[in-house]
């Protein structure tokens, strides 16, 4: 399946765009999701290992399996405040 | 509900008036304001950036935390987002609470928090410089 993933600030700078779509094999661990993004998208390397995962607004661990259609953001460190 | 993101001047006088309950013994009001000066570098203005549905769910879970550990009247969250010039405010916590201690601690341990788990960001918008993303590895970065 495709999953989309919403970008936020120097996520979305460094690939122009506040989403990106993955074609993969589902379930997913956000890890290897991880490596995919690398493939696709060399210029997010730099932020990614800093960033977490949300799916459906909650925070999740590197070995969580996605499934099915949830919303999933790429949350990079937050400088709210 | 008492959390708030918007994009207008943040009214701290509605934010007390809100948390004012007879019950109260103390109202603390935390205001987080734009610099000017970070090291040598000049801002000129701050754009915040949010993502807004789990920023809100994040502010509610914070919200409802602080109530269960501390012993809390009320609590006001507002967050601004978009342009901030110099000198205004970009966040704002209210807290009342019978005896002043439970409003500093929960004051406090609310903006750390927000600072660390809530889904905002700032940009830069430096003199002669490029605007920059604020992220807090940056110096991990190389930058």
């Amino acid at each position: 399946m495709t999953l989309k993933i919403k970008l936020f600030a120097a996520a979305a700078q460094a690939i122009d765009s506040d989403h990106v779509r993955v074609a993969c094999a589902t379930p997913v661990t956000i890890q290897a999701l991880k490596l995919l993004l690398i493939e696709q998208h060399p210029s997010l390397e730099t932020i990614l290992p800093y960033c977490r995962f949300a799916v459906d607004h909650e925070f999740i661990s590197d070995d969580y399996a996605i499934t099915a259609d949830h919303e999933l953001a790429l949350i990079p460190p937050v400088s709210g405040g | 509900m008492a959390v708030h993101l918007i994009h207008l001047e943040i009214d701290t006088q509605r934010m007390l008036a809100a948390v004012s309950q007879t019950s109260a013994g103390a109202q603390l009001l935390f205001i987080g304001t734009t610099r000017d000066i970070t090291g040598d570098r000049v801002t000129q203005w701050l754009d915040y950036e949010a993502y807004k549905p789990m920023a809100v769910s994040k502010l509610e879970q914070l919200e409802s935390t602080a109530n269960e550990r501390w012993d809390i009247c009320a609590i006001e969250i507002v967050h601004r987002l978009g342009k901030i010039l110099p000198g205004e405010a970009s966040v704002a916590i209210a807290v009342s609470s019978p005896h002043r201690e439970d409003a500093f601690a929960c004051g406090r341990w609310l903006i750390d928090t927000l600072k660390q788990d809530v889904p905002i960001w700032k940009q830069e918008h430096w003199l002669d410089e490029q605007p920059q993303w604020i992220h807090p590895v940056d110096k991990a970065l190389g930058e």
